[in-house]
Parts: C-alpha cells; sequence; structure tokens
C-alpha cells in the first residue's frame, strides 16, 4: 500500500507539478540508480538509464496503479530499460567512448567511489556472470529483500521461475565468487555444530 | 560446481519449513562437505547483503530537472514543425483542389465554391494577361484585388482556426 504522503507527491505529480516528482526522484534515485548499476556495470549508462526511467515514469504516471508499491512500479520500468540498454549494447559494435578511450564523465565522485571500494568491484564482477534476468532477481532478493511474489510481480515473471533463476544465481556465484577467507571463517564457525 | 547442498536445499531460511530446517541441521552434522559448502554459501549471502547499495552522482534530480526541460522543448519544437507541415500541407492541397475543380468541372462544384472557383478563376485569368489588365484600366485590377483580399480574409480565418484548435491545444497538451 502507497503512504499518504507519497500518494499526494504521486497525485500532484499527475496533475503536472514538477516539484513534486522531483522529490520523488529526490526520494527514489538512489535505489533506482543502484538496480541500474548492478544490471548495467557502468556509472555511464546507469545514470542514462535511472534518468530516462524517471522520465518514463513521469510521463506515464496516470498509468501507475495505486495498489501496486510505488516503487516496485519504478524498479520494473527500469528493469525494462535496462533489458533494452543492454539489447542496443550487443548491437553496437564500437563505441567512440571505448575508441578513443575517453573518462567516463558521470563516474561517481572520489567519495562515492571509496565507499564503495573494491570490494563492490567484486561482488559486481561476480554478478557480471548471470544473465541479466538472474541477476535482477538476486539484486531484488539480496539489496532489497524482496520476497519472490514481490519480484515475479516487479519482473514480470511466474512465482517459480523466479524460484528457479534464483536457484541458478546462486549456483553460478558459488562458482565463480571469490570468499574472503574471514567471512568464510566466521560463516563456517557459525555453521559447524558446537 | 556440483553442489551438494543447493540441489537438495533452499537456501534461503524464509524458504525452508521447519521440518525442511530440522533435517537440513540433521544432514549438516553428519557431513562436513555439506557444512563447508552452507559456509560458502552463507559467505556469499552476507557479502551480497553487506555491499552498499550505490548511489548517483550528486545532482541528480538538478540533472533530471533539466533533462525534462529539455525533452519539452524538443517536444515542443516537433510539434510546431508538424503543425506548420500541417497547414503547409492543408494550404497546398486546398490551392491544388481548387485548381483542379476550376480546370476540371466547375459547374458540378456547390455554390460556394464555385463562386470562389469562379473568382480564382478570375485571378488565374488576370494572372495569365497581367500585363494587359494593367493595360486595360484600373477597374479590372481593383477586382482582382479585391478577390485577393477576400482569399486572404479567409487564409487568417483559417490560420487562427488552426492556432485556436490545433497550436493551442498541442501547446497545452506539452505544457501539461
Amino acid at each position: 500500500m502507497v503512504p499518504d504522503d507519497e500518494r499526494a507527491l504521486i497525485t500532484a505529480a499527475a496533475g503536472g507539478d514538477d516539484d513534486a516528482f522531483a522529490e520523488i526522484v529526490e526520494r527514489y534515485q538512489k535505489p533506482l540508480y543502484n538496480l541500474c548499476y548492478r544490471l548495467l556495470g557502468s556509472h555511464g549508462d546507469a545514470e542514462d538509464a535511472s534518468q530516462e526511467t524517471f522520465m518514463k515514469a513521469y510521463r506515464a504516471l496516470s498509468k501507475y496503479d495505486p495498489e501496486r508499491p510505488f516503487i516496485s512500479w519504478l524498479l520494473a520500468i527500469a528493469y525494462h530499460r535496462c533489458i533494452d540498454q543492454l539489447r542496443r549494447r550487443r548491437l553496437t559494435w564500437v563505441g567512440l567512448e571505448a575508441l578513443f578511450d575517453r573518462p567516463d564523465r558521470r563516474a561517481p565522485s572520489p567519495e562515492v567511489a571509496a565507499e564503495a571500494g573494491d570490494y563492490a568491484e567484486d561482488v559486481q564482477e561476480a554478478l557480471s556472470t548471470l544473465s541479466v534476468k538472474d541477476r535482477a532477481v538476486v539484486v531484488l532478493r539480496y539489496w532489497y529483500d524482496y520476497s519472490y511474489d514481490e519480484i515475479a510481480e516487479t519482473l514480470s515473471l511466474t512465482n517459480s521461475a523466479v524460484k528457479s533463476r534464483l536457484h541458478r544465481a546462486r549456483r553460478e556465484l558459488m562458482g565463480v565468487w571469490k570468499i574472503d577467507p574471514v567471512t568464510l571463517t566466521e560463516s563456517q564457525n557459525e555453521v559447524s555444530p558446537a | 560446481m556440483k553442489s551438494r547442498l543447493l540441489d537438495q536445499w533452499p537456501l534461503d531460511d524464509r524458504d525452508l519449513s521447519a521440518s525442511d530446517r530440522e533435517r537440513l541441521e540433521r544432514a549438516l552434522e553428519h557431513s562436513p562437505e555439506l557444512q563447508e559448502e552452507l559456509g560458502v554459501w552463507q559467505a556469499i549471502e552476507a557479502s551480497l547483503r553487506e555491499s552498499p547499495v550505490i548511489g548517483p552522482q550528486a545532482g541528480f534530480t538538478r540533472r533530471w530537472r533539466s533533462s525534462l526541460a529539455e525533452a519539452r522543448e524538443r517536444r515542443r519544437q516537433r510539434n510546431v514543425k508538424w503543425l506548420l507541415g500541417a497547414l503547409l500541407i492543408g494550404a497546398l492541397s486546398a490551392l491544388s483542389l481548387i485548381g483542379l475543380e476550376i480546370l476540371s468541372s466547375p459547374a458540378q462544384i456547390g455554390a460556394a465554391l464555385l463562386e470562389t472557383i469562379v473568382r480564382v478563376g478570375q485571378i488565374l485569368n488576370t494572372g495569365a494577361h497581367f500585363l494587359t489588365i494593367l493595360g486595360n484600366g484600373w477597374p479590372a485590377l481593383l477586382g482582382a484585388l479585391a478577390l485577393s483580399a477576400a482569399l486572404a480574409w479567409l487564409s487568417v480565418l483559417w490560420a487562427a482556426a488552426m492556432y485556436r484548435y490545433g497550436f493551442k491545444q498541442v501547446q497545452n497538451g506539452v505544457s501539461g
């Protein structure tokens, strides 16, 4: 269910109030950007995809069903936007940016990069081995703590498809993940019967 | 990687029923291999859950606002181009239609159109013999000028209607 203040913002934005939608952008930019970044793997692409997602959401506000959580609706748009972007990327042979090896102008600030650190790169590297749909399932499950039903609704999948994708993703992650020995020892100590 | 654990157990706490959990615990007690695998998975799961939510660079909302303004401007320009194009095509079509009617069978068209066409025909005729008309004196030229003024007035009315019901609506649609 959508909270009252959020509902008021959505109603105002649907009536053409840019400031109300700007407030929505302010609230949800981080989870939306994170999903795009996890699916696309680059800050430039994540910025484009999340900006376009908000643009599309703004135009499609009249189609939003208030019975559905607003963030799920936004994440669903972002997911489909990312799929389109990856499809287009596959069709592009060599981008000019890659040709001239230009730095990404929209890379995160040093503070953000430091916060994320090498650790995040490892996570991203492991995620990038998964198919984009499996990746989306993992992100929604472990970053957003979504239930199977919520994942299924957001990604337009069946509940059993979510389970099987998650199962496959776990299997693949176990195959590629570089485990930090300290974390592993801690986990095994927790698992071992006393 | 062949995984006994993954093949036999759902790994999320939320997925395990009480009886499954009990069975898993019993299996773990007797299988160091399974314990190791679960340890690996739990380490991965912890890494995933602890991995930060990456946010955009500062100024994201400002950038969204300027993207919105740019998109609106592009849309407005595109709509104006379409409107002008439609106006031009409409004008050319109307003139062509009138021209064709004049050339083929002016007697079969409606009275109002007939009058227009006859007058347009007069203009064409006048245009064809412009120099002659000028030579014949001002009354013929005055008639042609009056007809031109009437046509111009009709065009103004048409353009005003297009502006009122076309352009204005489009503009309202864009700003809305």
